[in-house]
């Protein structure tokens, strides 16, 4: 974007909010056809993260997962399931960023707190009501 | 279940003492208790024993001396003694009551006890089960979104081994890179899986 912008150095027909807009949408539609690591961003969640969000992932991406499962009950090679696989990983990603956009303060305590308690589910009731309460299922 | 000491009913019964009677008048009562002790009066001359009612001590007497006494013969010779009725016998026979819970109200106790306890640990035991199985829920709820991260992750890293075997076998003729399928054709395992007993 960069790039385009200092090439054509006058002022061009489209506005700047319009070819970021493109351009926003170029990139969406490279990301849905490639898979998240080769895109080279892989979702840096941590288990703690993870176990923080499990009931959301749960709920949200549950047709997901079965289909992923049942794809690997039928053929346990990898490359197999790979489209399956991104699905997945995709879903989970959404619910991410859905959840860091909606309540991150809670997102973020719950989940250090699960960070320090080892992922102990019991010992971080606190902050799991205040988190399920921000963000329900 | 509960024992109460037993009460007295005979005179007999009560050894070494009896019971106070509950007639007596309370002057006599009185009286009794402020007369603990009392001085049994007699003389040398042989006119009998004149037990009589002294109150003094003998250093009184000595000292003034009683009336109508001409000689320290008529002195009266002073003697601590009993009270009147003789001294309360003094109880040296033990008295140890079975009173208390019986042993049966004890075994209800321990029981009692027991079963609390039990039942504390079963639901000590449903308590931990319940954690055990969000524990485990979490984790299968996980294992799906791991391990597309590693299937990924895994067919970027045969096709990496097979261009690196390609690149370094270039020159070799005939040479086909990868395992060609020489093990199974029909089921894919994990390399260097085996069915062999483990030793770990």
């Amino acid at each position: 974007a960069l790039g385009q912008g200092a090439a054509s150095g006058e002022l061009s027909t489209r506005s700047r909010e319009e070819t970021r807009g493109e351009e926003a949408r170029a990139e969406k539609r490279r990301r849905a056809t490639m898979s998240a690591a080769a895109t080279g961003e892989e979702t840096s969640a941590t288990s703690s993260v993870l176990f923080s969000v499990h009931k959301h992932l749960q709920s949200k991406c549950a047709s997901r997962s079965a289909a992923y499962l049942a794809c690997k009950k039928n053929d346990k090679n990898p490359e197999a399931c790979l489209r399956e696989g991104n699905a997945v990983t995709a879903c989970m990603a959404d619910l991410l960023g859905d959840l860091k956009s909606k309540c991150p303060k809670e997102l973020n305590a719950y989940a250090e707190c699960m960070d320090y308690r080892s992922n102990t589910f019991d010992k971080c009731r606190r902050e799991q009501a205040a988190f399920e309460e921000k963000c329900p299922l | 279940l509960f024992r109460r000491p037993p009460r007295p009913r005979r005179a007999s019964d009560t050894f070494p003492r009896a019971p106070p009677r509950r007639t007596e008048s309370r002057a006599l009562a009185a009286r009794a208790a402020r007369v603990t002790r009392t001085l049994r009066v007699r003389s040398f001359r042989s006119r009998g024993d004149r037990s009589v009612d002294f109150p003094g001590t003998m250093t009184e007497t000595t000292v003034r001396g009683i009336k109508g006494m001409k000689t320290v013969m008529d002195m009266p010779v002073m003697q601590d003694g009993p009270p009147p009725g003789g001294y309360p016998s003094v109880r040296y026979a033990r008295r140890i009551p079975s009173t208390g819970p019986t042993g049966l109200a004890f075994f209800g106790a321990y029981l009692g006890a027991m079963v609390y306890g039990f039942y504390q640990v079963g639901q000590g035991n449903a308590r931990r089960r319940g954690l055990k199985e969000e524990k485990l829920n979490a984790r299968a709820v996980l294992i799906p979104f791991l391990q597309a991260e590693e299937d990924r992750r895994y067919v970027a890293s045969v096709k990496e081994r097979q261009k690196s075997e390609d690149k370094i076998m270039a020159g070799v003729p005939g040479w086909k890179s990868g395992d060609q399928g020489a093990v199974y054709n029909t089921t894919w395992l994990p390399p260097q899986h085996t069915y062999a007993p483990k030793m770990i």
